[in-house]
């Protein structure tokens, strides 16, 4: 449910991001039952926002909020990057300014999504070792 | 779930909505720094939509999942039927624009409300 929660948000930071911040042009909009390319890539780069802390998660238990951070911002200057040199996406990079803006808003949202996450669990986690700690005094 | 994230995600959701969702025009496309209709009945709406459980909580009335989901439910529903009725930048041109677009902000507003008030009965995580 939490990734879910976190899935949904990433999508739709993604979609408001491309929609309104100035230097960023939809031209293939979507108006269901009509797909754009606005909506599939807000899909795409949504999955992959959400995915960061379930990935540290899995491959390395020593992860921490600047590590989420900086991944974040990678990954989403990486995206718009390369979307800048795919036109056929339908979504248009106009200015330098439009790059910065949505990157960074994508990876906020991104990196507070990620960050409750880990809180959530480093909040579970302690929960369950105080109860097997009380269970099993020393 | 917190305030601020049932705030956004509201917001959010009626945003996507108004561009995506069929039946809604929006007359003016603005971007940032301009403020449009729809990022404006956007803003409302979820401010709305998201403000029902805590409402109730200040007010310190009985919580029922019923009054919740028909709370959500008028604001939601009423909202689009209001652009039907007044355009203001956002219209909604036919009957699938209150219907889709009612349904999904109604289980949306339902579901971040639902899941505050459990939240706030379990007295769960600070940061969820």
């Amino acid at each position: 449910m939490r990734y879910l929660k976190s899935l949904f948000f990433n999508c739709l930071i993604v979609f408001f991001a491309n929609h309104i911040l100035p230097g960023i042009d939809v031209v293939n909009q979507t108006k269901l039952p009509h797909l754009g390319g606005d909506l599939p890539f807000a899909v795409v780069l949504g999955l992959l926002n959400s995915a960061i802390h379930p990935v540290l998660r899995l491959i390395n238990r020593d992860y921490s909020a600047v590590r989420i951070g900086v991944i974040a911002l990678i990954l989403n200057f990486a995206v718009y990057a390369i979307l800048k040199f795919t036109p056929f996406v339908g979504i248009h990079i106009v200015s330098v300014e439009g790059y910065i803006l949505a990157s960074l808003v994508v990876s906020i949202g991104s990196f507070w999504t990620n960050f409750v996450e880990m809180k959530h669990v480093q909040h579970h986690h302690h929960s369950v070792s105080t109860h097997h700690k009380s269970e099993h005094p020393q | 779930m917190n305030y601020i994230r049932s705030l956004f995600l509201n917001f959010l959701v009626v945003f996507f909505i108004d561009r995506a969702g069929p039946g809604v025009e929006i007359l003016n496309y603005e971007d940032v720094p301009n403020i449009g209709a729809d990022i404006l009945f956007s803003a409302i709406v979820g401010f709305l939509n998201a403000s029902v459980f805590p409402f109730f909580a200040i007010l310190e009335l009985k919580v029922t999942s019923f009054k919740l989901g028909l709370i959500n439910f008028i604001i939601s529903f009423g909202a689009f039927i209001t652009i039907a009725i007044i355009p203001f930048g956002v219209r909604v041109v036919n009957i699938w624009g209150v219907l889709i677009g009612g349904t999904v902000v109604f289980a949306t507003a339902f579901v971040t409300n639902y899941l505050e008030w459990q939240q706030d009965k379990s007295g769960g995580p600070p940061s969820q």
